[in-house]
């Protein structure tokens, strides 16, 4: 499978543009991690690869064909997760995935039964939604988006609401699975692209900032994240941005990203959050 | 799609809702049968069609309330944050509409049946009377076509707000309760008692069943409507989305 956005721009009918020109090319075995700020456009990213959104300018194609040309079979292999759904409350979690297997056009009665053990959700599936935490309803929503082995899986914001030993284990599951599909996993926490993800796009503002893998992204930001000590804020120099602040003995310890650093700071090694904030703040 | 259509269905079959909804209809039923019908209309038997349609068009402004009270929940917020999940799947805006309609129309057989059953049953025990396929064609007539109309009125004012389906709720009451006599009488029930007083009698006293020609074209329009409706409904979902 391949998924190409050419020049793609989303101007929403209220004026507010979304999306500036982005263009990117996506195919099997790639698990992409989109990071951005709220409000960057990720979320339209997603519901234009859905072809939930008919871009304003530009195309996407896929498998080198329109896609809203083949929408059908663009959901015939989709797996997709909002950020926020509702679910039936009404019926069971074994129930709900059923009827998701059933409108997905799924005939393997076992299919339903393998998503629910992927997701542990097991002991859950005779109780109804709506007697369930919003942890295990977003369970049930990365289970429905995972049913049928779908060959394009986009997940917005999956791991939220979870708790660090299930985000891990779901992290993996979306790995494992990239192996030989494509993944799109929107996020803004960081920790989760740089477990799991092969390549990164940082989104900020409706476009692109950087798409490549989170070891250049790192490497791009080397010799611009520094630490020093200060007695207070005041003590900041401009044009840097804490990424954490830590109490010392004598003072406060800053981390910070720069374009050009303050003389006085000590280098760092930068990890893929300080790159990530050096590459969104080096824009501003 | 049948197992979807099921999944639907019992999401509202099996509530409490719909079970509150079901008892309120065969109380008013009873209620109706007891005090209007066990008398017979416009001087005709309580068992005769006539008095079964009076009967079928009474009870039906309330199964047409619990059905848009059901529709209504198709356009709720609950709803719409589901579709989301829904509509990723490779299933057509057109299909789901068709899913809902089905699951309308068997919730309304629920009702007409169970309701007809007050009826039907009490004949039976206490009059040894059996000949109800009389009134098989008299109450598809009088039922289906109103169902048609507004449940397909009730979708697209859906689509365009949650409460003008309460709104049509309330019409449909006044409709019921205060419309016209004559055979565009959407519910029938005010047609049906004073239809047959018009009629000449027959040996046994009373006007034998025949169906009105204006009524007939009043009901065939009423479908005409709904599926114009239908249609509109259906087109406006599959406009491209912008936003």
């Amino acid at each position: 499978m391949q998924l190409d956005a050419e020049n793609v721009t989303m101007i929403y009918p209220s004026g507010k543009k979304a999306l500036a020109d982005i263009s990117f090319h996506a195919q099997d075995n790639g698990f992409i991690g989109i990071l951005g700020p709220n409000g960057a456009g990720k979320t339209t990213l997603m519901k234009l690869l859905i072809a939930g959104l008919i871009p304003t300018k530009g195309k996407i194609m896929l498998n080198g064909k329109p896609l809203l040309s083949q929408e059908k079979k663009l959901k015939s292999q989709l797996g997709y997760l909002p950020q926020s759904f509702g679910l039936y409350d009404e019926l069971t979690v074994w129930q709900f995935l059923d009827y998701i297997s059933a409108l997905k056009g799924i005939k393997d009665r076992k299919a339903v039964e393998k998503v629910i053990e992927k997701t542990g959700l097991t002991e859950y599936k005779k109780v109804r939604i709506r007697n369930l935490s919003g942890g295990q309803r977003q369970r049930v929503g990365i289970a429905q988006a995972i049913t049928g082995d779908p060959q394009l899986l986009i997940l917005d914001e999956p791991t939220v609401g979870l708790d660090p030993e299930e985000r891990v284990r779901f992290r993996n599951i979306f790995s494992d699975m990239a192996q030989d599909k494509i993944v799109l996993l929107s996020t803004h926490i960081v920790e989760d692209v740089q477990a799991a993800c092969s390549r990164v796009l940082v989104i900020y503002d409706g476009m692109i900032l950087y798409d490549g893998s989170p070891s250049d992204l790192i490497c791009k930001a080397k010799g611009h994240v520094g630490t020093f000590t200060a007695a207070s804020e005041r003590d900041l120099p401009d044009k840097c941005h804490v990424i954490s602040k830590i109490n010392v003995s004598d003072g406060i310890q800053y981390r910070i990203v720069a374009h050009q650093m303050p003389f006085f700071t000590q280098d760092a090694e930068p990890t893929l959050e300080d790159a990530y904030l050096y590459c969104i703040h080096r824009e501003e | 799609m049948i197992k979807a259509f099921w999944y639907e269905l019992r999401r509202f079959v099996f509530s409490w809702f719909f079970l509150i909804m079901l008892l309120a209809n065969l109380v008013y039923a009873w209620y109706t049968f007891t005090t209007d019908i066990i008398q017979g209309i416009a001087y005709t038997a309580p068992f005769s069609v006539w008095s079964f349609c009076t009967f079928a068009g009474k009870i039906l402004p309330f199964e047409i309330a619990a059905i848009l009270l059901i529709q209504a929940q198709y356009y709720s917020k609950q709803q719409k944050t589901a579709e989301k999940l829904i509509l990723a799947a490779p299933v057509t805006d057109t299909q789901i509409q068709f899913i809902r309609c089905a699951v309308l129309f068997a919730s309304f057989i629920i009702f007409v049946v169970l309701t007809s059953a007050v009826n039907i049953i009490f004949f039976m025990c206490c009059f040894h009377y059996y000949s109800f396929s009389d009134y098989f064609l008299p109450c598809i007539l009088v039922t289906v076509p109103c169902f048609v109309f507004i449940s397909s009125l009730g979708s697209l004012l859906g689509r365009i707000h949650q409460s003008l389906i309460y709104l049509l709720i309330i019409i449909s009451f006044a409709l019921g309760f205060a419309g016209s006599t004559g055979a565009y009488d959407l519910f029938g029930s005010r047609f049906f008692s004073s239809y047959p007083l018009t009629l000449p009698v027959n040996n046994d006293g009373e006007p034998d069943f025949t169906y009105n020609v204006i009524w007939l074209a009043a009901r065939g329009c009423y479908v005409i409507f709904g599926i114009i409706f239908m249609a509109v409904n259906i087109r406006w979902k599959n406009k491209p989305r912008l936003a």
